[in-house]
């Protein structure tokens, strides 16, 4: 099941606020923030997990996605502006 | 093999490779050199041609080089101060693909039926008698005018793009640096290069 990021609602990131263990069904309430992989979109994950994938080369990421080195390189550089705006 | 649509057409920096895109800019170059050659036109400005009969191929190449090399030079210069990222690669197949519909041009204006209207018009003008011309004269010459101008908006379009993907632009006031740049290439070229080009 995907795990939502923003708020369906107002669309405001979300906030963990309960953990389950599914072995002794064990509870934990509380007010956590999401780690910042999970706060970026399905999409920029499976970017970021794909860069990762390709021993972090961009060139092989754009022969991959059928797609050119300067677009991709752009892709990326828009997520490394994203995340740290995201980080401040 | 990469599918073509509009996006391919109007940006094809964004799907094809480095490699791929220098290939073709470099053999449309040297088939554009040749065709300026047989058809004995000039290169007398980055975005303007003039017949010039005793031109020679290594004139020809010389202009198309130049046509290439000032705005790509001029243009990395720029992308580097945006973005630093930029390779002067993206930017040099970028100078050379957007020169293929200019190339193009050459084709209809030495069609026979476009020359003859061209012919007619000139000659009117010179004995000032504009009001003779024959309507398909001036139908023929609007039409192939509008066809050169739609092929030099493709052509700018490309280069757009091609900028665009290179550097990464995201400000308005990119675009107009971009525009700014262009016309200071080819005010360099005109009075600067083109008159050294006589001796070629």
């Amino acid at each position: 099941m995907k795990l939502p990021v923003f708020c369906p609602s107002c669309e405001n990131p979300l906030r963990v606020s309960q953990l389950k263990c599914t072995n002794c069904t064990t509870e934990v309430n509380g007010d956590y923030d999401l780690p910042l992989y999970l706060k970026l979109s399905r999409e920029e994950q499976e970017f970021i997990m794909a860069f990762f994938l390709a021993s972090g080369s961009i060139k092989e990421m754009a022969r991959q996605a059928n797609t050119s080195y300067p677009t991709m390189r752009n892709r990326m550089d828009d997520m490394i502006e994203k995340i740290k705006t995201m980080e401040k | 093999m990469k599918k073509l649509n509009w996006k391919t057409i109007f940006n094809p920096f964004e799907k094809f490779t480095e490699r791929q895109l220098f290939i073709c800019g470099l053999a449309t170059s040297v088939i554009g050199s040749f065709l300026f050659w047989f058809f004995k036109q000039s290169n007398d400005g980055i975005y303007h041609i003039g017949p010039e009969p005793g031109i020679s191929f290594t004139k020809t190449l010389a202009e198309t080089t130049i046509c290439i090399l000032l705005p790509c030079v001029l243009l990395t210069f720029v992308g580097k101060l945006i973005n630093s990222k930029t390779r002067s690669i993206d930017l040099l197949n970028a100078t050379m693909i957007h020169r293929i519909p200019l190339t193009t041009g050459i084709w209809i204006i030495q069609l026979p039926f476009i020359k003859i209207s061209t012919n007619e018009i000139m000659a009117a003008i010179k004995n000032n008698a504009v009001q003779s011309l024959p309507g398909s004269t001036l139908w023929i010459s609007t039409l192939s005018s509008m066809l050169l101008l739609l092929l030099f908006v493709y052509a700018i379009v490309l280069l757009v793009n091609g900028f665009k993907t290179a550097v990464n632009v995201k400000k308005r006031g990119q675009y107009v640096v971009f525009a700014v740049t262009l016309i200071l290439a080819e005010v360099i070229y005109r009075f600067l290069l083109y008159p050294r080009l006589s001796k070629f």
